[in-house]
């Protein structure tokens, strides 16, 4: 009896350990493929970049937590889904503040590009910072999904639960309005139309 | 008119370039991690260890399957080794069971939880424990129990287990995986 005992814990510390390394194994990988994409995801859909740290912990959490009930096929979509639900969270609940100085675009101590391209991509990170936030939030949602993130039409569909014909003509209506938004901004920086 | 739609503004590409161009920081890569309970840029912990691991259970079975020997449990009793814990847990048990400590009692309760037969934290017992491969299976339970809290998302057991393991094993092999399990357990809500 003492024996058997000593051998269920054994046997369960085997048993138990595959199985946890696999789904570490799984964390980890859907950690180092999508860590880039859903940190840029957020940040373009509103979240501070003091705060994106936090909210792509936020994600990726709620990943590991729910692992077993993600499907395989469908894990891009639930982190994409879950970053949006979280940029919208903290969109309601966090102060816009302006981070002069603060974007990643600003802050890098990358050696290889120039002080003039440093100058223009700070102004430039600026620029879409200040477009993004004017848009209206299912359109901005859908226009970093397209055309940022560069997801199908149909994924984006599913990820905001709306018809496809909804999403395209949702897209639509973004593109435009963020092609408007960066004339109006060309025309106040005193550029040609 | 300018509020026509211009889909080559230059500008409007440039946003758009500058809006793809970023990447996570290597401090949230490494914070993302640590809040997930893996080590950044390292292999899994559990790959890394699982030799270990391996050995450190057929060390057990093996103890166990010497044991059977009638002459081997005569002398049971002055044995240090891993099972001698395990033996003498119902005795401890019920010495703690008078005792109000809370942890003890959450240690026991989160045992029972992932039916994994209830190694308590034995201050007696602990240091006479000289064997390594013993000390390492019960840290690797330990670990283990403290992860499948965490992954059941029970906040409390897993800080309950993480007290345990830093009570009884405060030079441990695993505590850089308690720390890691720490940090995963106090984000749970």
């Amino acid at each position: 009896m003492i024996v058997m005992m000593g051998s269920a814990i054994s046997i369960g510390a085997v048993a138990k350990a595959p199985s946890l390394a696999r789904a570490d194994e799984r964390v980890r990988r859907l950690v180092v493929e999508h860590i880039d994409s859903i940190a840029r995801a957020l940040r373009r859909l509103g979240v501070p970049q003091s705060d994106v740290d936090d909210a792509v912990q936020q994600v990726f959490l709620t990943m590991s937590r729910r692992l077993a009930e993600i499907e395989p096929h469908a894990e891009k979509a639930f982190l994409y889904k879950t970053a949006v639900h979280v940029a919208a969270h903290a969109r309601r609940t966090v102060s816009r503040r302006r981070e002069s100085g603060e974007d990643e675009a600003l802050t890098r101590t990358d050696d290889s590009i120039s002080a003039e391209e440093f100058i223009d991509r700070r102004r430039a990170a600026e620029l879409l910072e200040q477009v993004l936030d004017a848009m209206p939030s299912d359109l901005r949602v859908a226009f970093v999904l397209y055309e940022v993130e560069q997801l199908p039409v149909a994924e984006i569909a599913s990820m905001l639960e709306i018809p496809v014909g909804t999403a395209a003509s949702r897209l639509r209506r973004a593109r435009e309005d963020f092609q408007e938004r960066v004339a109006r901004l060309r025309l106040r920086m005193g550029g040609s139309p | 008119m300018i509020h026509e739609t211009r889909p080559s503004e230059p500008l409007a590409d440039a946003l758009i370039r500058e809006a793809r161009d970023y990447r996570a920081s290597d401090q949230t890569r490494k914070r993302t991690f640590a809040a997930v309970g893996l080590v950044a840029a390292t292999p899994s912990f559990w790959r890394m260890h699982g030799l270990k691991m391996f050995l450190a259970v057929l060390g057990v079975g093996a103890i166990g399957l010497a044991m059977r020997a009638p002459n081997e449990v005569a002398t049971r009793k002055p044995m240090l080794s891993q099972h001698t814990i395990v033996i003498e847990a119902p005795t401890v048990t019920r010495a703690l069971a008078s005792d109000p400590a809370p942890v003890a009692v959450e240690t026991a309760s989160l045992a029972r939880a992932v039916n994994v037969p209830a190694k308590l934290p034995l201050r007696a017992a602990a240091p006479v424990a000289s064997s390594p491969a013993s000390t390492l299976e019960d840290e690797i339970a330990a670990i283990d129990r403290v992860r499948q809290a965490v992954y059941a998302n029970d906040k409390h057991a897993a800080t309950a287990g993480l007290d345990d393991y830093d009570r009884r094993f405060p030079n441990g092999k695993l505590a850089p995986e308690a720390q890691l399990l720490r940090g995963r357990a106090s984000a749970l809500h």
